[in-house]
């Protein structure tokens, strides 16, 4: 992850799946943001102070840049990434690479590659 | 804990409502400018000091010390006026030279005391190229400021006439036009002429 900005207003793009929230002007390139709530769900990311946007580059090239938009981006934490299990269901896509469970919480882990993999394919 | 948890609470409050238009907008036209990691990082740190009211900038790497201004006691029967004496500079005797006649201006500030009286800030500048160590004179010196060489301008024609040229280029900085030493020049130069 390079960065985390608010949610700014995107450039709409014409016949694009509904989860491509829009364009980000990025620093004079345009980089493509995946509302990860819709992309998930049905529902999109609130308008909130809490929504933001997580910057990404999967490879050197910053062509390959894309911003992933979530809600309640509050804090950061250190985890032990041995503390996160393997989920054997099939229904769960190869991005979620393992889960948490802490507390009432389960916190599941996106393998950033294998999202952006993920989305080219689509 | 439980003043933990109400802390959480409340800062959850706080961002769990709707961001001001303005904000966003700012935040947007923010982003769009480049970003600053991209610009390479060009700049160097310069020790910035007056001589004759002109101003000179040498690479702080090759700075040893910057002291008050100390006695400087001449070498009898040497005759090049480079050579203004020896300082004694925390207990070893270093040789001093003056950058002005180096760099062709006027007199030896210590040949005109009544000169060096009238200067705000005199010091010692001590300078090394590792092996050495050598000391000169300046009217004053203005500070460490980092310059980006890439936008130095070229010196004029009639300071490039001196039969050594030590100078690298113009930067202009806070309104002063500061002439950057190429310290490997002038060390090469000492070598030759004081050793």
């Amino acid at each position: 992850m390079s960065e985390i900005v608010p949610k700014i207003p995107l450039k709409k793009v014409l016949d694009s799946p509904k989860y491509l929230a829009g364009l980000m002007n990025y620093g004079g390139i345009s980089v493509p943001v995946i509302d990860f709530s819709l992309f998930l769900g049905e529902k999109p990311c609130k308008n909130r102070m809490h929504t933001r946007i997580m910057l990404f580059t999967p490879s050197k090239d910053s062509q390959d840049a894309f911003g992933l938009m979530a809600e309640k981006i509050t804090e950061t934490r250190n985890i032990d990434s041995n503390l996160f299990i393997q989920n054997n269901l099939e229904t769960t896509p190869d991005f979620f690479d393992g889960i948490l469970n802490s507390g009432t919480e389960s916190i599941q882990r996106v393998n950033i590659e294998c999202l952006y993999a993920h989305l080219k394919q689509k | 804990m439980k003043q933990k948890s109400y802390g959480i609470i409340s800062a959850n409050k706080l961002f769990d409502r709707t961001p001001e238009v303005s904000y966003l907008e700012e935040w947007k036209a923010l982003l769009a400018l480049p970003s600053e990691r991209e610009v390479e990082a060009k700049e160097t740190s310069h020790v910035v000091f007056c001589l004759r009211n002109e101003w000179f900038a040498m690479q702080t790497l090759a700075f040893f010390e910057i002291s008050e201004l100390h006695a400087i006691n001449p070498i009898p029967y040497h005759h090049d006026e480079t050579l203004i004496g020896v300082v004694n500079l925390r207990g070893q005797l270093r040789l001093c030279f003056s950058l002005h006649v180096l760099l062709g201006l006027e007199n030896n500030p210590v040949d005109q005391p009544e000169k060096m009286l009238k200067m705000r800030y005199p010091r010692l500048m001590a300078v090394t190229d590792d092996q050495e160590i050598w000391v000169f004179p300046v009217e004053s010196v203005e500070g460490i400021y980092q310059f980006d060489l890439s936008k130095m301008e070229n010196v004029p024609i009639n300071m490039l006439s001196l039969k050594e040229n030590y100078l690298q280029g113009i930067i202009k900085f806070n309104e002063k036009r500061i002439y950057i030493l190429d310290d490997t020049a002038l060390f090469a130069n000492l070598r030759r002429r004081l050793a």
